[in-house]
């Protein structure tokens, strides 16, 4: 069974960045999709990437790493990455061995839930 | 310029041309490519199976000389950025061993956090999308916001035109906007002038 955590944005404003990535991949790995309202900036999604690269498992069960997707909230301007760069509205964190992800177009996050992760 | 300089003549501009972006986009492709065409050398192995580039790859002195202006560059072709390595994909999809995909997977993710760290140390910035597939991946993204924050120029590469499933006018579409956005083949040099173009005009 999955489990999904938001976390609001005054909470995940109160951790520094070190804290924020731990409790990221730390709650990712007992397979929790997690959403951060608010979002993570660029910068701190190549910081999150860098850490899971680093926690990636390569004996049963592994921790393959993770889907990272980020949502905007103002779909009316036409170009897509400039609304992107301004309009960060939240992110999904989510173990990329218990997602798929089916659509994607900054409109509707379409996910498929697998149960293979983690092992019962 | 001194006079020293002026005396010895224009010192010719050097530029290091970093080759950024998803796993397979074909950075190593359009690398080899440009060094092929401007002094017969290849910069990296090229593979179906993902990862192929694993540790940073450069080439040094490359020489473009376009519209009467001459160019120094060092290619510098970086693995490939992702948030996720199964080493299982390798078994299943590509044939490998598992001790193989075990030993490629490790590479991968050590390749992958030395592209982040390289973001840093290039001068321009070559972000390769594949424009067979839809260009809002988290990926292309995050580099381009990175290298936005460090002030990096930045050319969108649409690249594998050649395939019939290629829709580079998304790419365009979604990035145009703030970024030069050159439609490419890497494979069979479609465009490339255009692209040594935006280079010029980027440095």
């Amino acid at each position: 069974m999955s489990k999904l955590d938001l976390i609001s944005k005054d909470a995940a404003q109160k951790l520094d960045l070190e804290t924020k990535f731990t409790m990221i991949i730390d709650r990712v790995k007992k397979g929790t999709i997690l959403v951060l309202e608010g979002g993570l900036s660029p910068e701190e999604q190549t910081g999150l990437i860098n850490r899971v690269m680093m926690q990636i498992e390569f004996e049963e069960p592994s921790f393959a790493g993770v889907e990272l997707i980020s949502f905007f909230n103002d779909p009316s301007h036409s170009s897509f990455w400039r609304r992107s760069k301004r309009q960060l509205s939240f992110t999904v964190v989510a173990p990329s061995s218990t997602v798929k992800i089916l659509r994607n177009d900054n409109e509707i996050l379409s996910l498929l839930l697998k149960d293979s992760y983690p092992p019962t | 310029m001194t006079i020293l300089s002026s005396l010895l003549g224009k010192k010719r501009k050097t530029v290091s041309i970093g080759f950024c972006g998803r796993v397979n986009a074909g950075k190593t492709t359009l690398a080899n490519r440009i060094a092929m065409d401007l002094a017969g050398k290849k910069v990296g192995k090229v593979s179906s199976i993902p990862h192929e580039t694993r540790e940073t790859n450069k080439v040094e002195h490359i020489q473009l000389q376009f519209n009467g202006k001459n160019l120094d560059m060092t290619l510098v072709d970086l693995p490939g950025i992702t948030t996720k390595i199964d080493y299982r994909k390798f078994m299943e999809n590509h044939g490998l061993t598992k001790e193989e995909s075990i030993q490629r997977a490790k590479e991968a993710t050590r390749g992958v956090v030395e592209a982040i760290k390289m973001l840093d140390q290039i001068d321009i910035a070559l972000v390769i999308v594949d424009s067979t597939k839809p260009p809002f991946d988290q990926i292309d993204l995050v580099i381009v916001g990175n290298l936005e924050a460090k002030g990096i120029p930045i050319i969108i590469c649409a690249n594998k035109i050649d395939l019939d499933e290629a829709n580079p006018q998304l790419v365009e579409e979604t990035f145009n906007s703030i970024h030069f956005v050159v439609p490419i083949s890497a494979l069979t040099g479609e465009n490339i002038e255009s692209l040594y173009k935006n280079i010029i005009i980027s440095t």
